[in-house]
């Protein structure tokens, strides 16, 4: 019961901010910001307990009843959504101040949440399914939200490509379901039946989730929407829309079909394939791209490839690689967008040649950029090199050819990471020498409810990376592996 | 209780340097005074280290954090401390009209704190770890002035830095893979026992990428040139005295822990170290830049090093002279660099360009800088009584001895490479001394025997102090040097010492001689001949080394920046803007009639 009440409650609280009683613009952030934090509390509740509880949702014949179910590896997932959504809160409301029509925005923003938390408790994949329509649904109005020109084209996208990834999922879906799936189990939870067939069922959901976690070629709703605001892009690609995509085909992966039935076939190379184009795809566009929430997404494209490349070598020690990279990548890429969204939101300055010398007026949003921009990178001690190391290690470990060369593809990305987020930083913090004095420049630092989250994360970056080994750990025990 | 005190090494000077950037917020002169207290108690720490190690390693752990005390890193985090403690004394003087210090100090003891943590590391990852923080924060140091030279300096430097440590990475993994450990001690067991030469190498060339490149082997040393002329002296001290040891720390755990007695990795080895030897020698000649000339010369100092250590893996179990000649070489080299730099930057302040012709002659009756100048250049020179000629004799006798032993002309040939090298080396530092020291400069003489008090008390301190250790070292060579060599055998694994060396015995002092007349004979030919033209009726130094041979721009920058995005991506454009994806598919969808053409 505990289950379904966690999941309405955002869902409830967006319900009731759409009603007319909360007309100051006060009443409803303060509404917001309780309704966030009261889920994201009652979520941690019913993660401190055992895994194993489950409800029934709405019992029908056969195995298309809908569940919930707890455990381990939907409480990751619902952790990180618990503990960054707060953060991800207190930021939008100090960055939508000056917004005149948010009451449906923030609603959306609940449902959102809600339906993230649906996905993490979900215990059938029809379950998660449907959660997964209702994210989509729920995200697409928050593309939508500025009504431009762009921000439309931006929504249409989206839209188009949720819709495509829905199709593709479904099939996948009723496959399952027709061969008797029942509820996730790690190791398998249905017979697949003749082996070629079952693995081309996989490819089409891996490719439909995949949408979710824009692997190429189904990206391109992720660079389009860069024209939302900061506090969108950044719950989307780094907390709720490419986690559950990730997330969805970690459940297809290992809790439906079987990763010992698929690893060494050829639909494990196809996927892997997948990924690792993916990853040098995307940080080869990052480093040609000079807007900076663009340039952040391809970041987020390549940097979910690796957690699929992490899922896709169908191991143990791959999947908890890139699970501990799902957790570390949420913090720092929430971070960076953080830090992108406080310079345009001050500065309205969003390319990256613009970036110059705005060290001086930023020094927090950029040292704090620059600490995510390591991390993404992968410079030890902060966590982003705990994670990149796990997963190249576990992929040599697997000794097969892809996993080889997608060691390659971790390296070259990782240097255009460099590329893409160190030479903002360098040029914030030096400018080149024009020859004319130096002049006192005034701060124009964001304010706290946008500083003070960046700076946390920042912190939890280094913190995470120094006590990388009890995350680890912690993932290592909470998958069972 | 010490191992609180072997991570109080590292930790202390991290910890301290925000206290003394928000002390540079408030005042100068206070954060000055806080700097030369932090690298004074870090000395003290060093010191205090070292001397309870002498009852026996030990070390520490902490979140994997794996650190380690022996003979080699007590000497080495005591040369450490000692050189940021000198530089810290000269530094109030030289950054008096300097933008950004508070920035600077920040990060020089960031640094300072992973220095020590890379000399500490008892395991490669640790030592990655803390190599990878020491390069990012000794950035700033080089884009310090940013001016264009410095940040163009800065974005090699940083670019070598990056593509060097994930490189290491690669090699890391395929170690790691291989043997399961990276424990440093027991990377000799396992590298001995894995079947797969080939993997191993392949693992070894990837880590000696990233540590070569910091130390400035050929051809990776780009960098080098660069970053030390546009940094500030202190920094650049630092940068050739201790940073590039760093990267002859992983070197070194590569030539005597995992390729230990390794032939096949010894003559690679040879032939990389004699080629930087030579190399950066020449380049010194040819340099027309005072800063620049002693970077070229750290480059080919290090070259004479990775010989030593190649002979450390082909000698076998009597490679006793050749560990100890590289361990002596990594001191003197880090104790005369610091000399020299602090010299070249003491004449930076006052007259502010490194260019040879136009401080001429401001050495001229200004005797600390002299003294001080003279010391450093005859130690690097390898004049007998100095310290340079110790540690050259010892890596020299190697080369001889494995020439006996194996009798391949091209160890001769590498033995008279060696001397040349030496010769060079010779050969600039006259080039430098003369210029700055007896040359007149024609136009502005008189204005500098005008300045008559060119250094504070503190700085002409720190000169003084740093250049006696030299003929100190040199002249004690039998008790001091002795050792000093003895304690880092523990860890660079020389065997066990046949019978005392006489270093002044004649045929040593051949080898010295040699190098002495090739030097003389090069400086009187080549330099004051070729490499000096006439202009305006003066005889000036003419700048003639050819732009193509510019490593950086010819090959690295353009392979870079312009080949490997030039096919990756136009790939990428075209499928991931949906160029040709998006058509097609509305191309399909319209023939199938579900969407509209939209014209």
């Amino acid at each position: 019961m505990s289950l379904i009440i966690t999941i309405l409650l955002p869902a409830l609280f967006g319900l009731a901010l759409t009603l007319d009683i909360f007309r100051s613009r006060r009443s409803r952030d303060i509404l917001v910001l309780i309704a966030v934090f009261a889920s994201s509390a009652a979520m941690w509740m019913l993660l401190t307990r055992d895994s194993g509880e489950s409800f029934t949702l709405l019992g029908t014949a056969g195995n298309t009843a809908l569940s919930l179910k707890l455990d381990g590896m939907g409480k990751i997932y619902a952790g990180i959504a618990a503990a960054l959504w707060p953060v991800a809160a207190v930021y939008s409301a100090e960055y939508m101040r000056h917004d005149g029509k948010v009451r449906w925005f923030n609603a959306c923003f609940l449902f959102a949440m809600g339906a993230a938390f649906g996905i993490a408790l979900s215990g059938t994949i029809l379950t998660m399914y449907v959660f997964c329509l209702l994210l989509s649904a729920s995200t697409v109005p928050l593309v939508f939200h500025g009504m431009t020109k762009q921000s439309k084209k931006a929504g249409r996208t989206y839209l188009i490509y949720s819709v495509i990834g829905a199709v593709l999922a479904l099939a996948a879906v009723v496959f399952v379901l027709l061969r008797g799936g029942s509820e996730f189990g790690m190791g398998g939870s249905f017979d697949p039946g003749e082996a070629n067939t079952a693995m081309t069922m996989y490819l089409v959901g891996f490719m439909g989730f995949g949408v979710m976690a824009a692997v190429f070629p189904l990206h391109g709703w992720m660079p389009r929407d860069y024209v939302v605001a900061t506090p969108v892009s950044a719950v989307l690609h780094a907390i709720a829309v490419v986690n559950a995509g990730v997330f969805a085909v970690i459940r297809l992966t290992f809790y439906t079909f079987e990763a010992d039935f698929l690893a060494g076939t050829w639909a494990q190379y196809a996927a892997m394939g997948v990924t690792v184009v993916t990853i040098v795809f995307g940080s080869t566009m990052a480093r040609r791209e000079k807007q900076i929430k663009r340039r952040l997404a391809y970041s987020t494209c390549s940097n979910a490839s690796y957690i699929l490349f992490g899922v896709t070598q169908m191991t143990a020690a791959g999947l908890a690689a890139g699970v501990v990279h799902m957790v570390f990548h949420a913090i720092f890429k929430l971070g960076a967008y953080f830090a992108a969204g406080a310079v345009i939101h001050r500065l309205r300055k969003e390319y990256a040649d613009d970036m110059t010398g705005l060290g001086k007026r930023m020094p927090v949003t950029f040292v704090c950029f620059t600490v995510f921009g390591l991390a993404l990178t992968g410079v030890p001690p902060l966590n982003g090199f705990l994670s990149k190391w796990l997963l190249a290690q576990s992929a040599i470990e697997t000794g097969n050819i892809m996993s080889t060369i997608g060691v390659c593809a971790l390296l070259y990305s990782a240097f255009l990471t460099a590329v893409y987020m160190l030479t903002i930083s360098v040029k914030a913090f030096f400018p080149p020498d024009d020859g004319e004095p130096k002049k006192k420049v005034r701060s124009r630092e964001a304010r706290a409810p946008m500083l003070v989250p960046m700076v946390l994360l920042a912190l939890l970056c280094l913190a995470s990376g120094l006590f990388g080994g009890a995350v680890i750990e912690t993932v290592s025990a909470l998958l069972g592996v | 209780m010490r191992n609180i005190l072997i991570l109080l090494l590292v930790v202390f000077p991290m910890a301290s340097a925000p206290a003394v950037w928000l002390a540079g917020r408030k005042n100068r002169r206070s954060r000055d005074f806080a700097v030369i207290a932090v690298t004074f108690i870090e000395l003290c720490l060093t010191i205090l280290a070292a001397v309870m190690c002498f009852n026996g390693e030990y070390a520490a752990d902490l979140c994997g954090i794996n650190l380690r005390l022996d003979g080699f890193r007590c000497v080495y985090t005591v040369i450490t401390a000692f050189m940021w403690f000198m530089t810290a004394l000269l530094s109030p003087e030289y950054f008096a009209h300097y933008h950004n210090t508070d920035r600077y100090f920040l990060f020089c003891l960031l640094t300072l704190g992973a220095t020590q943590g890379v000399f500490l590391s008892a395991d490669l990852m640790t030592a990655f770890l803390f190599f990878e923080v020491m390069s990012l924060a000794s950035f700033p140091w080089v884009a310090q002035d940013e001016t264009g030279d410095a940040l163009r300096a800065a974005n090699t430097y940083l670019a070598v830095a990056v593509i060097g440590g994930l490189v290491t990475l690669m090699g890391m993994f395929l170690l790691n893979n291989l043997t399961g450990t990276l424990v440093i001690d027991e990377l000799y067991d396992a590298c001995k026992a894995v079947s797969n030469r080939g993997t191993l190498y392949t693992a070894g060339a990837c880590i000696l990428f990233g540590f070569g490149a910091k130390a400035g082997m050929f051809p990776l040393h780009i960098w080098l040139p660069k970053a030390h002329p546009v940094a500030p002296a202190p920094a650049s001290a630092l940068l050739s005295g201790v940073l590039t040891k760093a990267g002859v720390f992983g070197m070194i755990v590569l030539c005597c822990h995992i390729f230990r007695y390794d032939e096949v990795w010894g003559f690679a080895m040879l032939i990389v170290g004699v080629i930087t030897m030579v190399w950066g020698a020449v380049l010194g000649v040819l340099s027309v830049n005072l800063k620049r000339t002693l970077a070229c010369s750290s480059m080919s100092q290090i070259g004479f090093i990775l010989t030593g250590l190649s002979m450390c893996c082909l000698l076998g179990h009597e490679n006793a002279l050749a560990a100890r000649g590289v361990m002596l070489h990594m001191v003197n080299h880090s104790l005369i660099k610091l000399v020299l730099f602090m010299t070249a930057g003491a004449i930076y302040m006052n007259v502010h360009t490194l260019d040879l012709n136009k401080l001429r002659g401001f050495g001229r009756n200004k005797p600390i800088l002299h003294f001080a100048f003279l010391m450093g250049a005859l130690g690097i020179g390898g004049i007998p009584l100095w310290n340079g000629y110790i540690s050259k004799t010892l890596l020299h006798e190697s080369i001889v001895e494995f020439y006996a032993e194996s009798g391949l002309i091209w160890i001769k040939i590498a033995e008279w490479l060696f001397l040349i090298a030496g010769g060079l080396t010779v050969a600039y530092m006259t080039k430098l001394y003369v210029c700055i020291f007896v040359e007149k400069n024609t136009e502005c003489q008189e204005k500098y025997d005008g300045i008559k008090k060119s250094l504070s008390p503190l700085s002409a301190a720190a000169l003084i102090g740093s250049a006696a250790v030299l003929p100190l070292l040199g002249m004690t060579s039998g008790i001091t040097m002795n050792r000093i060599a003895e304690l880092g055998q523990s860890f660079i694994h020389g065997g066990e010492l046949e019978h005392a060396v006489n270093y002044f015995s004649l045929e040593n002092l051949k080898g010295g001689g040699i190098s002495l007349a090739i030097g003389v004979t090069v400086y009187f030919l080549v330099i004051r001949g070729f490499l000096m033209k006439k202009e305006n009726g003066v005889r000036v130094y003419a700048d003639r080394l050819p732009k193509w041979l510019d490593l950086e721009d010819k090959v690295y920058r353009p392979l870079l920046l312009k080949i490997l995005p030039g096919c990756l991506g136009p790939l990428a454009r075209v499928f991931g803007e949906n160029k040709v994806l998006a058509p097609a598919g509305k191309f399909i969808a319209s023939k199938l009639g579900l969407i509209k053409d939209e014209k």
